[in-house]
């Protein structure tokens, strides 16, 4: 009786754990759903999904694939870090100096008004056909979502807040670490989080337009080069794939970060 | 009209921290009560560029470790004389003092409870709490300590960890009563503190406070738009009337502490405050 209770019991929690990963299931059933149908059909143009997985091995056989990859991500993480310190310093001075904002409003608002990728002719003739080019470009569109975010959560902390700062006699330095950090945090990590995206995607159009080095774009490029589509899907699939990680590893952060908020319990 | 003492000090821009005014003293942290002495006070906001009068002509004085209380129509001025007290706003005429000295800007020796509990809601009520300290050098020891002592103080035992979105509406008000009370201020200015909690609460609270009140010798300053609640905590009672807020009468209430509820005096003085309120309509 009891063990039987237990299977159940067990079948419930497999169960309510698949559930709670439906998300991922849609994603399994579209695979499916897309193998399934060109199976059936015979468009050439069209390969089956298990075939990404053929083009996998084959890449890492012929040993670039890891190397594409590891440039790819060495890339953003240095384009974003840039970036998004930059944002983030500039974003905390605008916010916290009405001074600053008054200065430097107006033409980081008229800049940003130009599509990044507008830029791409401009860093080549600046910055040459090397890394410096991309990591400049990766770095701008990280940037910016940091950046406004971090403007927005600085100036957004209510003066009720700091009107506490004052009757407890906090100096400057505590204001901004126990006030204002903290109240602009869940903008500055909705920032980081889109200039994480950002930059990801600043990365694969670095990698395409720019001069050819290393990367996932590489493969992309690649796989065009020699009709095999499998080989451009599988450099899709390795970009959406990281991005989602990426994305889902800043939420993470966040949750932890901002386990005060209801929202996130 | 009455003339008006100017103040260099009060025209001052709001600085940071400005403590040497009259918390340098050494009875910043003590038990021991201030006195308070409100002299001509007026204070007008520009509002669309006109002059807008929000208080003219107040006079008062309060005794150490009295318990005075304020009442008036809304929009009166009641938050904005505890403003005043409270060093917030520091531009102002006539003269406010402590314990014979110019109130020049916030001290930690006056607390003020805001009207909203203000808890930061990214801190757990210990932290919230520990805020107080922020701009003092204390033994991490000692203010464990303190803070425990406040917090069961004011009931809050078992909730150091919790965040302010994990407490009632009263809980957060005491929370923000014990943040006001760790640094042992002299003067302790509430604004409408139980402005947002049920009537049971309240009265429970009401209780809390005079237990407060009497264990730590404080005066307090609190403003209600409850007459009840302003006869049966206050020795005085504050009435103002409105634009711009004057003080209309100031009345003593002279029955000992805790009182009656019902009592036969509160009733009477209740009906003529009510009378006073009701003569500006
Ligand atoms: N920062 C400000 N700028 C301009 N006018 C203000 C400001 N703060 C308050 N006032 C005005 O001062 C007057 C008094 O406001 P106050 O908040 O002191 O009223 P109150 O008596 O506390 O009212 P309530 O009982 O509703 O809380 C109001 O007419 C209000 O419009
Ligand atoms: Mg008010």
């Amino acid at each position: 009786m009891a063990s039987r209770f237990s299977i159940l019991s067990k079948f419930h929690a497999v169960a309510r754990q698949l559930a709670q990963q439906r998300g991922l299931l849609v994603i399994l059933a579209l695979l499916l759903a897309w193998e399934a149908a060109v199976r059936l059909s015979d468009n050439p143009a069209l390969v089956p999904f298990s075939r990404v997985f053929a083009a996998a091995a084959d890449a890492y056989r012929e040993g670039d694939l890891v190397n594409n990859y590891l440039a790819s991500l060495a890339r953003v993480a240095v384009g974003f870090a840039a970036g998004a310190a930059a944002g983030l310093v500039l974003g905390a001075l605008l916010g916290v100096f009405r001074i600053v904002d008054l200065v430097l409003g107006p033409l980081l608002t008229a800049l940003r008004q130009i599509p990044i990728f507008g830029l791409v002719p401009l860093l080549g003739l600046w910055f040459g056909i090397g890394e410096q080019a991309k990591i400049v470009l990766i770095a701008l569109a990280a940037f910016y979502p940091v950046l406004l975010n971090t403007h927005e959560g600085f100036r957004g902390v209510p003066r009720n807040y700091r009107e506490v700062a004052t009757i407890l006699m906090f100096s400057r330095p505590q204001l901004l670490r126990r006030v204002l950090v903290p109240c602009a945090l869940p903008s500055i990590l909705t920032g980081l989080k889109h200039g994480l995206s950002f930059a990801w995607i600043a990365v694969v159009a670095a990698e395409l337009f720019m001069a050819a080095a290393p990367g996932l774009g590489n493969i992309l490029q690649a796989g065009r080069e020699q009709f095999r589509i499998d080989t451009v899907l599988l450099g899709i699939v390795l970009i959406g794939g990281t991005g989602a990680l990426m994305n889902y590893g800043v939420t993470l952060l966040e949750q932890r970060a901002l386990r005060w908020r209801p929202a996130f319990v | 009209m009455h003339s008006v003492v100017k103040l260099a000090d009060a025209k001052r821009s709001p600085k940071w921290t400005d403590s040497q005014t009259e918390s340098g003293s050494d009875r910043r942290f003590s038990q021991h009560a201030s006195d308070l002495v409100l002299r001509q006070v007026a204070k007008a906001y520009r509002i669309d560029g006109k002059r807008l009068p929000v208080l003219e002509d107040i006079n008062l004085t309060v005794e150490p470790g009295q318990f005075v209380t304020i009442v008036g129509a809304s929009g009166c001025g009641k938050s904005t004389l505890l403003r005043l007290i409270s060093g917030l706003e520091r531009d102002f005429d006539g003269e406010i003092l402590v314990s014979g000295r110019n109130v020049t800007g916030p001290s930690l020796n006056r607390g003020l409870i805001f009207q909203d509990h203000r808890l930061f809601p990214w801190l757990n009520v210990e932290d919230n709490v520990a805020l107080a300290f922020e701009s003092r050098r204390i033994d991490p020891a000692d203010k464990r300590r303190i803070i425990q002592e406040h917090l069961k103080l004011v009931g809050l035992t078992g909730f150091e960890k919790a965040f302010p979105y994990q407490l009632s509406g009263g809980m957060a008000q005491r929370a923000a009563i014990a943040r006001a009370l760790v640094n042992e201020p002299e003067i302790l200015l509430l604004d409408e503190p139980l402005g947002a909690v049920d009537a049971l609460t309240r009265l429970y609270l009401q209780n809390e406070l005079q237990r407060i009140w009497t264990q730590k010798g404080v005066t307090m300053i609190m403003v209600t738009h409850d007459i009840d609640e302003a006869l049966f905590l206050g020795d005085r009672v504050v009435v103002l009337q409105s634009r711009p807020g004057r003080v209309r009468r100031i009345i003593d209430v002279d029955l000992p502490h805790p009182r009656d509820r019902e009592d036969r005096q509160i009733a009477r003085l209740k009906k003529e405050i009510l009378a006073d309120l009701a003569g500006e309509h």
